[in-house]
């Protein structure tokens, strides 16, 4: 059965159309909003690599300093102990007479290759003991003043230190209440 | 997957494609060029800015329709709030291009808001209940019932009209 409503609807309303001017303005407005998104992802692409790039490096930053971190995490969790010397770098490997040893280790102190030293009362180094830079300068003077002796060991009431140098190295000491100083991985003692 | 086919169309080519059958939408419920006009373009503009991805062109018509048919019914909500001027009162000032579609101002006008979505959507665009009811957001019970009471409206209007 034909629906003869739909059939006058649908011929009154095939009628009905968009003028032309209007839809040469209406495809203009597209194409220029069609430029406007294009350019915008452009921007959001290049924001999005330069974002990926900055969390690349900052990864990159991020990896570099855990490393650091763990391995200085690595350095205070060492003991002091004579039996298991922990020490590294160079100064070891110098086969040195003690003096000379003793006036590398001085110069290696003062240099900026220095990180830090930590100090304890037991042999065991946490991040929260190291020592100012004043406290650095007199043991700095102390080594400077200090000169090799026979002696093997050095009294009980000792402070012990670690100093930490940016090649590596680590070198530990102990400085007894009467001024005295015990490298004790080279068995060595000045005064 | 869904296939990206938003970017496959020109401006020229969505215009050609679907700008008279937006605006016949409007027109149909709103009964005049300039609102017809502006759904059309925010319709369109909408697409653009969507960058929607579609299964297939019937996809696209169905979101398409669906986007003009709330923008529709938002413009004429919207326009119900102002005051209300009843077409019929503004025939001397109506434009030429209104002028040729007295008869189906006439119509539209007579025919209650309600049914003239469903009815375009059926006669016109030839969809089914089903798919006339996702596109109103209605249960195909309401669109059912709207457009058995719209036709019958409808018939009647034209009948008293003299184009039956």
């Amino acid at each position: 059965m034909t629906d003869k409503s739909k059939e006058i609807y649908n011929e009154m309303m095939s009628r009905v159309e968009p003028e032309k001017t209007y839809l040469e303005k209406l495809t203009q407005t597209l194409e220029k909003e069609k430029r406007n998104r294009m350019t915008v992802s452009r921007y959001i692409r290049v924001a999005v690599s330069a974002a990926a790039c900055i969390a690349i490096v900052s990864g990159s930053v991020v990896m570099l300093a855990k490393r650091d971190k763990s391995r200085e995490e690595e350095l205070l969790k060492l003991q002091l102990g004579t039996e298991n010397p922990s020490v590294t770098g160079f100064i070891t490997e110098t086969e040195e007479t003690d003096d000379k040893y003793i006036g590398k280790f001085v110069e290696h102190l003062c240099s900026d290759d220095l990180l830090y030293i930590y100090k304890s009362d037991n042999g065991i180094f946490v991040d929260e003991n190291k020592i100012s830079d004043e406290e650095i300068i007199n043991i700095k003077k102390l080594f400077e003043n200090a000169s090799v002796a026979d002696d093997t060991e050095i009294s009980e009431n000792k402070v012990y230190y670690m100093s930490v140098f940016g090649n590596g190295d680590i070198v530990k000491f102990n400085i007894s209440d009467d001024g005295c100083i015990e490298i004790p991985s080279r068995k060595i003692f000045l005064k | 997957m869904e296939k990206n086919i938003a970017d496959e169309l020109s401006p020229q080519e969505l215009v050609d494609r679907y700008s008279a059958m937006i605006y016949r939408l409007a027109f149909s419920r709103l009964g005049n060029n300039a609102d017809a006009e502006d759904i059309t373009q925010e319709v369109l503009l909408k697409y653009i800015r969507c960058a929607k991805k579609f299964k297939d062109e019937e996809h696209r018509k169905a979101w398409i329709l669906k986007v003009a048919s709330n923008a529709v019914v938002s413009l004429a909500r919207r326009e119900r709030k102002k005051t209300k001027v009843e077409l019929s009162e503004i025939e001397n000032v109506i434009s030429a291009p209104e002028n040729q579609h007295k008869d189906l101002i006439s119509v539209i006008e007579q025919l209650p808001e309600k049914y003239r979505l469903v009815i375009h959507l059926y006669y016109y665009e030839e969809l089914s209940i089903k798919e006339i009811a996702d596109i109103t957001d209605s249960s195909e019970g309401t669109v059912k019932s709207q457009l058995s009471r719209g036709r019958e409206k409808l018939k009647n209007i034209l009948m008293e009209g003299g184009c039956l």
